[in-house]
């Protein structure tokens, strides 16, 4: 029954992989922009910025995607993609969450580096994006990750709106074949699986990445 | 709104619960328990919650409330278990020890000085597992109403009355995760001059 269906749930399991990966790029791009917002030195912009930050952090994903569902209509006035509000909403909500991984990060960098580099002369952007933000990546690899998963799996929310993503296919299948235990026991293994799979691939991440830094270290050229 | 609060509250004592049971579990010195607690905090990691609760309610049978506390209970436990976990290990081993070589059981360590101290130290990441329990109870409205959000989204995508609703839900949850940001700074002040007392 699950071989049967399985061309229909693959295409599912495609489309979520694909909300994923955009929905990872655009709120790594927002959510580091954000991230530098809030340390503005212009208080309106800092302001706005933590404004946004909490306010998307406190609330359900559920309610953000509803949002965006209802709200981007009414503001373009026309109608809308499901597909298009979700991913809006998704990037909305995840930004937040990797702005304040960023500002983490960014904090986990010693003062001593940015002053170093503006004492040597960079500029204040250029010291940002050669010597302080590597070194934040770094730190910050895990926390992507765990956010790279919970992104993945948050991806299955998008069904209430009526995008046809992996979970939302496992219920068209389920209501047509009544076979609710073997369909959701494969949707739970398919999403175990790749949340495991991620998990993994990110510890490898870590370790490679950790290595280089001593590698370099032990050349002396860090 | 009275549900969602209702729902927060069971969530939060169940999963407290069997998180706790989790995390001395995931710290037990039998290595097949420690297996066994561990598999379980990857599972229900790993799984997102709408699907954990679809699976109570259509694959197990359950009603639609149950299978939501269930589902909120056994996935928000996971998160709480690693919270534990991570508290009882930052204890230093000495504390442990000394209190079983004052003759406590393992158990009684566990229960008189090890899970105070974790849960004392780990005040502020269970409070964020706490949001996350209010936020998460959203997602069982899926499957309580699933069949109306299916019918009314159509009907309701194009008019102000969905738009100002989500609104004011979303007013709603703020007010809620305020009252729970605000209770969780009110018992870390508390905890922390006990400690500077005592």
């Amino acid at each position: 029954m699950i071989l049967q269906n399985l061309p229909y749930l693959m295409r599912g399991l495609r489309l979520t992989v694909l909300i994923t990966v955009i929905c990872m790029t655009a709120s790594l791009l927002l959510g580091s922009v954000l991230a530098l917002l809030r340390r503005s030195a212009l208080g309106p912009v800092r302001v706005g910025a933590t404004l946004y930050i909490e306010t998307l952090r406190s609330t359900p994903l559920l309610m953000v995607i509803f949002w965006f569902y209802f709200l981007l209509p009414l503001l373009t006035g026309r109608s809308l993609e499901p597909l298009v509000a979700g991913i809006v909403a998704m990037v909305a909500f995840q930004s937040a969450y990797v702005a304040e991984i960023v500002r983490a990060g960014i904090g986990s960098v010693k003062a001593g580096q940015l002053e170093a580099a503006l004492a040597l002369g960079l500029s204040y952007r250029t010291a940002m994006r050669l010597v302080v933000l590597p070194q934040a990546f770094r730190n910050m690899l895990p926390a992507f990750v765990a956010r790279f998963v919970a992104l993945f799996k948050s991806t299955s929310l998008l069904y209430v709106i009526g995008v046809v993503e992996f979970f939302r296919a496992a219920t068209i299948v389920n209501s047509r074949e009544f076979r609710s235990m073997e369909i959701f026991l494969f949707v739970a293994f398919v999403y175990f699986c790749c949340g495991v799979t991620a998990s993994v691939v990110g510890a490898w991440l870590e370790r490679t990445l950790a290595t280089e830094d001593l590698r370099l270290q032990a050349s002396g050229a860090a | 709104m009275r549900a969602t609060a209702l729902l927060t509250v069971i969530g939060l004592v169940g999963s407290l619960g069997l998180g706790i049971l989790v995390g001395v579990g995931r710290t037990a010195s039998t290595r097949w328990i420690r297996w066994l607690f561990a598999g379980y905090v990857e599972v229900f990691r790993n799984v997102p919650l709408v699907v954990q609760m679809f699976f109570w309610f259509f694959a197990a049978g359950l009603g639609s409330l149950p299978a939501a506390v269930i589902g909120l209970v056994c996935y928000s436990a996971a998160y709480v278990g690693e919270v534990v976990r991570a508290g009882l290990q930052s204890m230093p081993r000495g504390v442990g020890d000394a209190a079983l070589s004052l003759g406590l059981s393992p158990l009684q360590a566990v229960r008189h000085v090890r899970l105070p101290y974790a849960l004392t130290i780990t005040i502020p990441p269970l409070t964020n597992e706490a949001l996350n329990v209010l936020k998460n109870t959203s997602v069982a409205m899926t499957v309580a109403v699933a069949e109306l959000t299916f019918r009314t989204q159509a009907i309701n995508a194009y008019t102000f009355r969905g738009f100002e609703a989500a609104t004011a839900v979303t007013l709603g949850y703020l007010g809620l995760s305020l009252v729970l940001v605000l209770t969780a700074t009110a018992l870390q002040r508390r905890f922390d001059v006990a400690r500077r007392v005592g």
